[in-house]
Order: C-alpha cells, then structure tokens, then sequence
C-alpha cells in the first residue's frame, strides 16, 4: 500500500503522466487528421456514446490512454494535495503552500465536469425554416417564428436574431429572441444560435445539455484564484518559496530581481 | 468619416495595404535599432513602442473595439506584449543581456504581422466580452513565454543561474495569464456554441502547451532537471505555442465541424 502512495506522491510520477498526456495529444493530433471523415461526428455527441458507437480501437485508443493518464494525474493530484494540507500551515505560507492546492483542486474539478459532460450529456443541432417545428426531446420542441440578419455596409453579417418559441408538452411559450453568444435556457436545456441565412429564413441552433459545465465553472474559479495566489505569493515570498521548493540557488540572487516582479 | 480613420478609408486597397505594412515594419525597424549600445538603442526602443501602440490604438479604433479578432492584429499585439515585458524587465540593468534575443524576437513578430492581411469585420460570434478577455490573455501569455524563451536562451549561453530563474519566474506569469485565457475561452465558447471543448486538433495542442509549461515548471522542482534540461524544456515551451498558434490548422487540420 505503502508503494502505491508514494508512486502517486511523486514528483516523477506527476511528470511522467504530464510527458504522457502531452505525447498522446500529439498522437492523438495526428490520428484526427489522418482520419477526419472518422472522426468528423465526435463533438455532435457525448464523448462516451461517441465512443461506443464508433469503437474501432486504431482510431480512438489514444482518447482510451488520454483518460488513464488523466485518471493517473487526478489520483496523483489528490495524494499530493491531502500530503500537503496534513503538513499544515502557519499565517506566513499560508497562500504560498495554499495556491497550488486550489489549483489542484480547481484541476480536478474541470476533470469532473469533462466526465459529467462525456457521460450524461445531450447535444443536438436543429436546420429549422421559418414556421418550422422539430422536436427536441420527449415532449419538447422549438418553433422557429422568424430570422433576421443585420449586417454592415460590405454585405457581412454583424448580428442576427432567431424569433422562436419552446414548446413543452403542447404548451408554447411566448415568443423568445435568440443571438450569437446570448444563449437561452430552458429547464436544463440551453439554445445556442450557430448560424443564420436571412435569404431561405432559416437558422441552425445547437441545444445542449451540459451537467458537467458548473463543475468546470467551479473548477476554472478555483484554477483562476488559485493561480492569482500563485502569483502573489512568488512575487511576495521569493526567498521562502526557493526554500519551499528545495531551491538551491542562492537567494540573494533571488532578491535582486525581486523587483522586477514587486 | 473623419480623423485617422476618415484619413485611412480614403486610401485605395493597394494604398491601404503599404498602409498597414508600413505601420508595422516602422516599428520593427526602431525596436531592432534598439540593439544600439546605450542610450540610444533605449530611445529607439522607447521610440519603437510608442509607434507601436500608437498603430494598436488606430487599429482599435478603426474597429471600434480591442483589435484582437484575426492574426494581423493579433500577432502585433503578442508583439506589443513581449515589447512591453521586455521593457518592464529594463528596469533591471541584470537583464539588459536579452536585448539580443528579445528584440529581434519583436521585430521579427512585426514583420510576420505585416505579413496578413488586416481584417476589418468581427463575426457576431466573437462580439463577446469573454471572447475579448480570452484573447487579451491569450497574447498576453505569448508575450511572456516569447521573453521568458529569450531569457533561457541567454541561460544556455552563458550558464548563469539568475537567468534560469528569471526565465521560470517569467514563464510562471505567463502560464497564469494563459490559464485565465483558456477558462475566459471556455466561458466564451458554451456561451456561444454549448460546448467549452471541442475534438480538434487546435484545442488538443492548446491543452498540450498548458501541460507543456506545467511540465516545466514541475521540472524546475526536480532535482536532476533544474537548471540546463528545465531551461531547454522552457525554451521549447515557446516552440510549442508557436506551432499551436502558426503550424496547427494548416499542418495539423481538423475534422470538419459546424463551429
């Protein structure tokens, strides 16, 4: 047991996982491009129903290993965080032992949201004309009333607006206005405007249900403030922090460009 | 129309274009003529910047919001980044030794501008607060990897150890701002598409870089990599947000997607 831990408490361990998630994204950069026709349907679906429906292992084993050694890294990340918090603090290296660990945890909980998501998720993509109704889920549909596109003086759209109404179990709501990047919601599912064409009045609209993405709103909180910490305490505590690190170098060199970062 | 922006909408097309590349090439020209010994290179340097902002803040206007939406402006504003952390940097005389890689380092960035052609309509979808706040970041960090490269490069050189730690110290803020960059990203795009990752090569070599530089600045903490082999990783971090941002797309397509 004693060996597990201190496999996942390494720092070599941690390294190794990073090299190996860097070289799979490479790999797995590669694989995309030698096969686009493949894998041009992985973003319309789930990662994990993609999987399952396209499970042809020369094509998607790198996703397989980029998950294991995500999984490694997460396991790796709890060890040397719950090491730290039980090695405690005192006032003066509070931020500076703490930052890391939010960023950990901030780290971890994007992880979870990509799991949530690639698990649980829902994606689909609706081509609706102008009085058009298709349905979305069981009992659910959109209806699109109207589109319209504004656009500057060279012909290039500039803003466009979807008139539509959600109809829930027979019920439709009043009329709601959909843009690009003023996404709608209603209940879990989120409209989301791709595109729009004024000539046929028509517009694609992407509806999404993402149970993952609050925890990875959470996680990039924490990965943001714990990486504000990271900066203020390097900027602050340089001497202590070349102790924390087991920094050799001498730390009047170290004070001398304080400065620069002060 | 009327000021700077009626002056460049009278131009024809082809004027416009010498136009665009002059404001670029003016600049790298003063920033290279900063490698002047003295005071003087520092005049042309200062002179240099201030064109150079000079020529962003047209731009911006030109556009009526922050010029950050194609590689034209975006390359000059990595370049503005790198200029403004060298300069940062200036104050301590220690660094003055990266002047030979850091400004040519500006230059070059300039010329590579000039380069592209300016675009001058932003897609709907990128009239987004989040959208801006990931591109400001995102250069922002270029700037810092660029400078922090240079400083390893000059580590490598001559083996001196403030160098080194300059360089991780440098880099460190850079990772922060392209950590903030890539989760304002994230923001912009559920907002605009419902989705914060997509399967493309573009996103997998943006996550390979995050983990590239975390890679490094885990290395830093080792005992058998700090020093020479962490500089090298530190250097080749820059390598790798270059081909990110330059090589992937063109060398490494996607698959074809509706986004």
């Amino acid at each position: 047991m004693k060996t597990v831990f201190d496999f996942f408490l390494s720092l070599k361990t941690a390294f190794g996982l990073f090299l190996a998630f860097i070289v799979l994204s490479a790999a797995g950069s590669l694989v995309l491009t030698g096969n686009l026709a493949f894998f041009s349907g992985i973003d319309d679906m789930p990662l994990f129903r993609w999987l399952a429906e396209n499970n042809k292992i020369r094509h998607i084993w790198w996703i397989y290993l980029m998950i294991a050694m995500l999984t490694g890294l997460a396991i790796s990340t709890i060890f040397c965080t719950a090491e730290s918090l039980l090695k405690g603090f005192t006032r003066q290296n509070l931020i500076l032992r703490l930052s890391p660990q939010v960023m950990h945890a901030g780290v971890l909980f994007i992880m979870l949201g990509h799991l949530v998501t690639a698990s649980f998720g829902f994606k689909m993509d609706l081509q609706l004309k102008k009085g058009e109704q298709q349905a979305v889920s069981e009992g659910k549909a959109v209806l699109l009333e109207d589109v319209s596109v504004i656009t500057d003086k060279n012909g290039y759209p500039e803003d466009w607006l979807v008139r539509l109404r959600w109809i829930e179990d027979g019920k439709q709501s009043a009329e709601y206005l959909l843009r690009p990047v003023h996404p709608l919601y209603f209940g879990q599912f989120g409209l989301y405007s791709k595109s729009a064409d004024a000539e046929d009045s028509s517009a694609l609209i992407r509806i999404s249900k993402d149970p993952g993405a609050l925890w990875a709103l959470i996680g990039g909180f924490l990965l943001c403030l714990g990486a504000i910490g990271f900066v203020f305490s390097r900027s602050r505590r340089l001497p202590a922090l070349a102790n924390y690190e087991g920094i050799q170098e001498n730390n009047n060199e170290e004070q001398k460009i304080l400065h620069f970062f002060q | 129309m009327c000021g700077p922006m009626g002056f460049i909408s009278a131009f024809s097309e082809d004027a416009r274009s010498l136009y665009y590349i002059f404001t670029l090439l003016l600049p790298a020209t003063l920033y290279a003529m900063g490698l002047m010994e003295g005071r003087k290179g520092r005049l042309f340097f200062i002179l240099g910047l201030t064109l150079h902002g000079f020529t962003i803040l047209l731009r911006a206007m030109e556009l009526g919001t922050l010029p950050l939406t194609e590689k034209h402006d975006n390359i000059s504003f990595m370049a503005l980044s790198s200029a403004l952390i060298y300069w940062f940097m200036l104050r301590d005389r220690r660094s003055n030794i990266i002047d030979l890689t850091a400004l040519p380092l500006v230059s070059i960035l300039l010329c590579v501008a000039a380069a592209y052609e300016p675009i001058n309509t932003i897609p709907p979808i990128q009239r987004s607060l989040w959208f801006y706040l990931h591109m400001l970041f995102y250069f922002v960090s270029y700037g810092f990897f660029g400078v922090s490269a240079c400083i390893g490069l000059q580590h490598l050189f001559t083996g001196e150890t403030v160098h080194e730690i300059m360089q991780y110290k440098v880099a460190a803020y850079g990772w922060v701002a392209f950590t903030f960059s890539l989760i304002c990203g994230s923001i912009w795009f559920f907002v605009a598409y419902g989705t914060y990752w997509l399967w493309t090569s573009r996103e997998l070599w943006t996550a390979l870089a995050w983990f590239w530089y975390g890679l490094y600045l885990h290395a830093r903490l080792m005992k058998g990599l700090r020093g020479r082999p962490a500089a090298v990783l530190g250097v080749l971090g820059f390598a790798v947000v270059l081909f990110t941002y330059f090589g992937v797309g063109k060398i490494i397509p996607s698959p074809p997607t509706q986004f």
